[in-house]
């Protein structure tokens, strides 16, 4: 139950991530970003059926992820710059429902789903028993999530996304390419939609039912604030471990509370402290 | 007469396809020379800053009529990333900064653009923002964020400063000190300024030649010392008083022709 989680918890927070870099940059929530990582999955899992190895159908979920976020922006969510952010939510939920008539369209006989792979070998540290699954899925969302927050943390590159998400006007006047970089989160959103949807399929296998974890996700990124980064670990950890010992104590008085934990805490961060416990405190001299 | 640096031809801005802003501005902004406009709130100052810039395409905004050129080429409607590539760098209004960011950062921030980062000629005229280089933006002072804000524009080495209201909010020392700093870039980097203030007073000091803006059209313009003498200016904007009861009776007339 620790181990699940650990687990579930860095997989949440590599989700959860791609909600908060669009929220940065486009001040709205991006619904489609369950359908990127089912895209992504179903593409992982068609590629490895076809016996193209494991890395390179990784890398390809990689860039069709990137690649939908990319696009997502440029066609949705940049003409409908300066609308409220409602007419963008409503949007991509249509977006939503498109990615996942093209997934079931184009899988075919594949939307069933399966397996990505076989790892066998089981580890132990301590108690704890890790599968050969859940240390690939582990080590993807790592990866995933250290490369996503390492740019924005150490590289110029990330410095100046920060920059553009909290004031693209200003930004804009110092010659800051604004829209590049805005394209930019958007990617980053898809490719981490994209891994952490590949980090779902190593784990449990790619089913067509994928994406209600990453609308669970969104769960982590309101308790972690919306605009927060680094916080959002810890959102997907606070979770991942309501829903595993919420269900385990009380899965008798409430069968099925683990399905409905995430929508639970939503619902008391939202009502309790509506910016999350690492969103932005506005610094405002008076 | 030599070609300007930056030629504003008649033209028009609309917001949102219907809202017009400028009706048919013209100015020019002569090379190595501090150029001010001037007008109340909301006569199109901020507008015609952004037009110039391109950054009013991030506002929904566009020039429906009219040119823009500088150095001879074609602008208006251009991306805002382009037009300061040229060399038309935009300081906004109301200190903008990247609060969230150290001081470091903000300058590490508007380097990726230029790639480059010339810490030293931001913190060689403004040796504040030395001792503060690793606090968080927020936490300094307005003064602070306005010389920050002038510092980060130094960086993309612009031909053409444009700057919208720095003195917005700040103490008389503070102000004094900023357009200190800013007649200095002036003369020491020769870099052109184009400057849109309230505060009359500071920038017909520093400017050589200034326009006045009112309701989205220039009502009057002229070099800084002949519009420090106009009476109008004198009563409207520099707020001196008449000295007769006979100009006090026609103030309303000439109010009026004004607007």
């Amino acid at each position: 139950m620790v181990k699940e989680s650990i687990v579930m918890g860095v997989l949440y927070s590599v989700l959860a991530l791609g909600f908060n870099l669009v929220y940065r940059v486009s001040k709205s929530i991006n619904l489609a970003h369950p359908e990127i990582a089912l895209v992504a999955a179903y593409a992982a899992l068609v590629a490895s059926m076809q016996g193209l190895g494991f890395f390179l159908a990784a890398l390809i979920a990689s860039f069709i992820g990137f690649g939908i976020g990319i696009l997502l922006e440029r066609g949705v969510a940049r003409p409908l710059l300066g609308r409220p952010p409602v007419a963008l939510i409503a949007a991509t939920l249509g977006v939503f429902y498109l990615l996942r008539g093209v997934a079931i369209e184009a899988t075919g006989s594949y939307w069933s789903g399966g397996s990505l792979g076989d790892f066998g070998t089981v580890y132990r540290i301590g108690a704890v028993v890790f599968t050969g699954s859940d240390i690939a899925a582990l080590a993807v969302a790592l990866v995933a999530l250290g490369l996503v927050i390492g740019i924005h943390r150490f590289t110029r590159l990330g410095v100046a996304m920060r920059a553009v998400a909290e004031n693209p006007y200003g930004a804009a006047g110092y010659g800051l390419p604004v829209r590049r970089l805005t394209a930019l989160s958007w990617g980053f959103a898809g490719l981490l939609g994209a891994l952490g949807g590949l980090a779902f399929g190593l784990k449990a296998g790619v089913s067509p039912g994928i994406d209600s974890y990453v609308l669970k996700a969104l769960a982590a990124s309101l308790l972690a604030g919306l605009d927060s980064i680094a916080g959002i670990v810890v959102g997907g950890f606070v979770l991942s471990f309501t829903e595993q010992f919420g269900d385990y104590f009380l899965h008798n008085y409430l069968p099925g509370f683990g399905e409905v934990a995430a929508f639970i805490v939503m619902l008391v961060v939202l009502l309790l402290k509506p910016y999350g416990f690492f969103g932005t405190e506005r610094i405002e001299r008076l | 007469m030599p070609s300007p640096l930056l030629s504003v031809n008649n033209i028009e801005v609309v917001y949102h396809p219907f809202i017009m802003v400028l009706k048919g501005i013209s100015l020019r902004v002569e090379n190595d020379s501090i150029t001010t406009i001037l007008g109340p709130n909301g006569a199109g100052k901020t507008t015609l800053l952004r037009a110039v810039s391109g950054v009013i395409k991030l506002y929904r905004g566009r020039i429906t009529r009219g040119s823009i050129s500088f150095l001879g080429e074609r602008i208006e409607n251009k991306e805002p990333d382009k037009i300061s590539r040229k060399g038309v760098v935009y300081v906004a209004e109301g200190r903008q900064v990247f609060r969230e960011l150290s001081v470091e950062e903000n300058i590490e921030a508007v380097a990726y653009a230029w790639g480059s980062s010339d810490t030293d000629t931001v913190y060689k005229y403004f040796p504040r923002l030395k001792v503060h280089r690793r606090k968080r933006v927020g936490y300094l002072s307005g003064g602070e964020q306005q010389m920050l804000a002038i510092g980060l524009a130094l960086l993309a080495k612009p031909k053409l400063l444009l700057l919208d209201e720095p003195s917005l909010g700040l103490a008389p020392r503070i102000v004094h000190e900023l357009y200190e700093a800013i007649r200095r870039l002036h003369e020491e980097e020769g870099i052109t300024v184009l400057l849109a203030e309230q505060n009359a007073k500071k920038a017909l000091e520093i400017a050589d030649y200034g326009y006045i803006l009112e309701n989205g059209k220039i009502v009057l313009e002229g070099p800084a010392e002949k519009l420090r003498e106009d009476k109008d200016v004198k009563e409207f904007y520099l707020g001196l008083k008449p000295e007769t009861s006979y100009r006090r009776a026609k103030w309303y007339r000439r109010k009026k022709r004004w607007i």
